[in-house]
């Protein structure tokens, strides 16, 4: 054992020497290639090192988490399921460890966990934790990472501000109303929108750039998420320079069932943009607007298939005799488009005791086509 | 003689060395776009509440299309599993592509099927429909199942497409595993789309599936496959997906989404034909005449891929039809690269003809062939006793440490971002299984592609059964 360990450094070196002397023997083309490779090989460590640095990291991360998980499980639950009076009883300081609150890393695990609570939970449960978290001064750590220069921490710290309902943020999130980063404009409007008391969508009369439909659903959820929403009469933004705010109002009036509405969306059938009046007629079909038969009827032969689809979906609830006419005329041209017929059967079969007449006469007399449009308009399941 | 003999040596050493030099420094600017991307993603991802898709009304409405063929071992599973997937509007159309089982009949059984008098137009070509099923049951209006005559996997695509009702469309294998929240992160790209910048078609990562364990359709623990061949496919998976087509994605120049799990704009794919029948490899067909159809309107768009492993997947698990798959792999990338063999280099495509179809052609299609040339060009060498034995060493020992750094950079992504494998003995076993994947499984890969040249050039067009075990059939283990 004691020879094994002993090595011998002459014959290393020796070694070495003749390594090299071998190297500097072979052709250029062969050295490099050894020398990449050599690189590779390095490479090849420093990933190992990475990968098993990271998993070794992870796994006391998850150990960590795991025990303070279990550590505050009874706290958690009596939040949840007890009443008011043991936070106001207790002192939430005492139960928790100084330890825990000092330490960053444990900070963050017992702020994820009241964040992750609170998106599960709503009314009573919700504000407990809400009011837990601004005990903790958690809101004092998302301000610190609001002055954060990596944009994604910045935007995480504004959702989770909005989310807790922390008001006094208000204020600071109004910055970012104007960053450059679209994300951050986006996060910021959305929850200043949670924040504020009146008027909780004033940031669409300034609103330049186009909304995607990933931020209509984001300005959406926030409307549907607040205490007492305060929903505004949508049309005051149906003459906004930017088209996706128009289409947007569109949605929230046809969602929001905002009756009164229904004449300024039949102006809307007007409008240059298809994209436009095809969100006009779907909302004049949520709100069920009789009135707008009319409209809808006169626009059809002028209109795209896709409106002419809609079109016909819309009849099928607000039609009345008026549109049999129409219906009728689609069934007896050339079928051009399946589902423009199928809808219109669907639409004759509701209008009026005719319509429903004259799709019984076609199914005995039609075009074998128009028989088994017939059929598959008539069974409910398709 | 001799001084040609000379020149054709020296030429064929230079060239194998500048090919493998173009070859490291492609994978290398890939994985550097790669890491770009899956870090840009996650930071955008971080924070967002994917649930908001599901109360949104700008939600997109989803036709997913799953074709099934001789499945009747896991098809009623993986029916309910779809059935069961997170989203608010979407349908499920299932094809029987005139399976020889009695696929049909189990769904018949399970479901209460009765056939429905589907009025469909044929928008895109594809074999007669025999009938078109929907269930008594009102829970599950949103299945249809259609049973059609037999014809290929883009045939039956097609037929779902012209019996769909969405505008969006996802093609699936029905023996996949979707993830819970997979469809609301495929359509996110879908709502993120403006005007001046389409998104034409998503695709997600696709993992194996092997010795992990399923319950009810759902994955409910990842574990790494206990046999090596599936263990391999894993980590040429991790590869693929985390460092090439993530790459690709960034630079807007991808032009194959897995035939897998992958999310299409339906009015695109229709105007340009849908799923090509003359292919074997319909996936990445679709994809390069979408791009090409949107090149040619001179319209701007987008091809997606997301890094979430968002659908699972049973990898071969025996040789021969590990054979099979990568026979049919290399014929498909073939054939379509012929079809459109006019926008390589072709200024007129712009990314998609100067950079994507020509590394396609060279990195992919032509590597396993040079591979195979340059070793059938040792052995003449050795043969003839003029092998530069220290060249053909040192390149080999380059090579295989490459392709170990290569293996090891995907597995530290995979570590770093999704961190899949949580078991410690998992990422030992990938990281052993990435010392001799290139020495075991690479060379008969190598072998199965130029198999699938010579296929296709004596006119095989089979798809070629593949046989699966089937997830219900898998141990669990605690």
């Amino acid at each position: 054992m004691k020879h094994l360990l002993q090595i011998d450094w002459t014959d290393l070196q020796y070694t070495a020497d003749e390594f090299s002397r071998d190297v500097y023997s072979f052709p250029v083309t062969i050295r490099v290639l050894i020398g990449v490779t050599l690189v590779f090989i390095f490479i090849i460590v420093v990933l190992l090192g990475v990968i098993l640095g990271s998993r070794i990291y992870k796994t006391q991360r998850e150990n960590k988490r795991n025990y303070l998980r279990t550590k505050y499980q009874p706290i958690f639950t009596k939040l949840l399921f007890d009443d008011d009076e043991w936070m106001e009883n207790s002192d939430v300081f005492q139960q928790i460890d100084e330890t825990d609150l000092k330490i960053q890393f444990h900070r963050e695990v017992l702020n994820n966990e009241i964040i992750h609570l609170h998106s599960n939970f709503t009314g009573e449960t919700a504000l407990r934790l809400e009011k837990l978290y601004v005990i903790l001064q958690f809101h004092e750590d998302a301000y610190k990472r609001l002055q954060s220069k990596q944009w994604h921490i910045v935007a995480k710290a504004m959702r989770e501000l909005a989310l807790m309902n922390v008001q006094e943020a208000h204020k600071m999130l109004s910055r970012f109303l104007n960053s450059k980063n679209e994300i951050l404009r986006m996060e910021a409007r959305v929850a200043m929108m949670k924040l504020s008391d009146s008027e909780p969508l004033s940031f669409l009369s300034k609103e330049t750039e186009p909304l995607t439909d990933w931020d209509k659903a984001n300005i959406h959820a926030m409307l549907t998420r607040m205490k007492e929403p305060v929903i505004p009469d949508f049309t005051m933004w149906l003459n906004s320079p930017n088209k996706t705010v128009i289409h947007f109002c569109i949605m929230m009036i046809g969602y929001y069932r905002q009756q009164e509405s229904a004449p300024v969306l039949v102006k809307m059938l007007d409008h240059p943009d298809e994209y436009i009046r095809l969100a006009a007629i779907r909302a004049l079909r949520e709100l069920n607007a009789h009135s707008s038969e009319e409209n809808l009827i006169t626009l059809y032969p002028l209109e795209t298939s896709e409106i002419q689809h809609e079109i016909l979906k819309t009849l099928e609830v607000i039609g009345k005799d008026k549109s049999t006419h129409l219906l009728e005329k689609i069934l007896k041209q050339p079928i051009t488009e399946y589902r423009l017929a199928i809808q219109a059967v669907r639409a004759l079969l509701v209008t009026s005791p005719l319509g429903q007449q004259k799709v019984k006469e076609m199914q005995q007399h039609g075009e074998p086509v128009l028989q088994s449009i017939i059929l598959h308009a008539l069974d409910k399941r398709l | 003689m001799g001084l040609v003999f000379y020149y054709f040596t020296k030429f064929a050493d230079h060239f194998i060395l500048i090919y493998s030099g173009l070859l490291f420094a492609t994978y290398f600017l890939l994985s550097t776009f790669s890491a770009m991307d899956i870090k840009r993603y996650m930071r955008r991802n971080s924070f967002i509440d994917y649930r908001d898709i599901l109360t949104a009304p700008s939600a997109p409405s989803i036709s997913i299309i799953a074709p099934a063929y001789n499945e009747s071992l896991t098809i009623v599973e993986n029916v309910r599993s779809l059935l069961n997937i997170h989203y608010v509007n979407f349908e499920v159309i299932i094809v029987n592509d005139g399976s020889k089982d009695n696929t049909l009949q189990l769904m018949i059984d399970a479901y209460e099927l009765e056939a429905a008098p589907v009025a469909i137009e044929q928008k895109l070509e594809s074999k007669p429909i025999v009938a078109v099923y929907k269930s008594r049951i009102p829970s599950l209006n949103r299945l249809t199942v259609v049973d059609k005559v037999n014809g290929g996997k883009a045939d039956a695509l097609n037929a779902g497409i012209n019996i769909s009702r969405y505008g969006i469309f996802a093609a699936i294998d029905v023996d996949c595993i979707l993830e819970y929240e997979s469809l609301l992160k495929m359509v996110k790209p879908f709502m993120e789309q403006t005007e001046q910048d389409r998104v034409i078609a998503v695709g997600g990562v696709v993992r194996i599936a092997n010795s992990c364990e399923v319950k009810e359709g759902k994955i409910i623990r990842v574990n790494l496959p206990d046999q090596m061949i599936p263990r391999i496919q894993v980590l040429e998976y991790i590869r693929a997906f985390l460092l090439g087509r993530m790459a690709w994605s960034r630079l807007n120049g991808l032009i194959l989404i897995s035939g897998a799990f992958g999310m299409f704009d339906k009015k695109i794919a229709i105007d340009c034909g849908g799923y090509n029948h003359r292919t074997v490899g319909e996936d990445m067909e679709l994809v390069i005449r979408m791009r090409r159809y949107m090149e040619e309107k001179k319209e701007k768009y987008r091809v997606v891929y997301l890094p979430d492993p968002l659908c699972w997947t049973e990898a071969p698990s025996s040789l021969k039809i590990l054979s099979k798959q990568r026979n049919r792999w290399t014929r498909g990338t073939a054939e379509t690269l012929w079809i459109h063999r006019r926008l390589i280099l072709n200024p007129k495509y712009h990314f998609l003809g100067m950079i994507s179809m020509p590394f396609w052609f060279l990195f992919e299609w032509l590597a396993p062939i040079v591979e195979m040339t340059a070793f059938l060009y040792l052995i003449m060498m050795a043969f003839l006793g003029i092998l530069n034995v220290e060249l053909f060493v040192t390149l080999f020992c380059l090579i295989y440490v490459f392709a170990i750094m290569y293996s090891t950079a995907a597995i530290l992504f995979e570590e770093l971002s999704f961190h899949q494998y949580k078991r410690k003995r998992d990422i030992f076993r990938l990281l052993g299984t990435a010392f001799i994947e290139p020495v075991i499984i690479h060379p008969l890969t190598v072998y199965y592609a130029i198999r699938g040249n010579l296929d296709l050039m004596t006119g095989v067009k089979n798809w070629g059964e593949m046989t699966r075990a089937g997830f219900a059939r898998k141990k669990t283990t605690g």
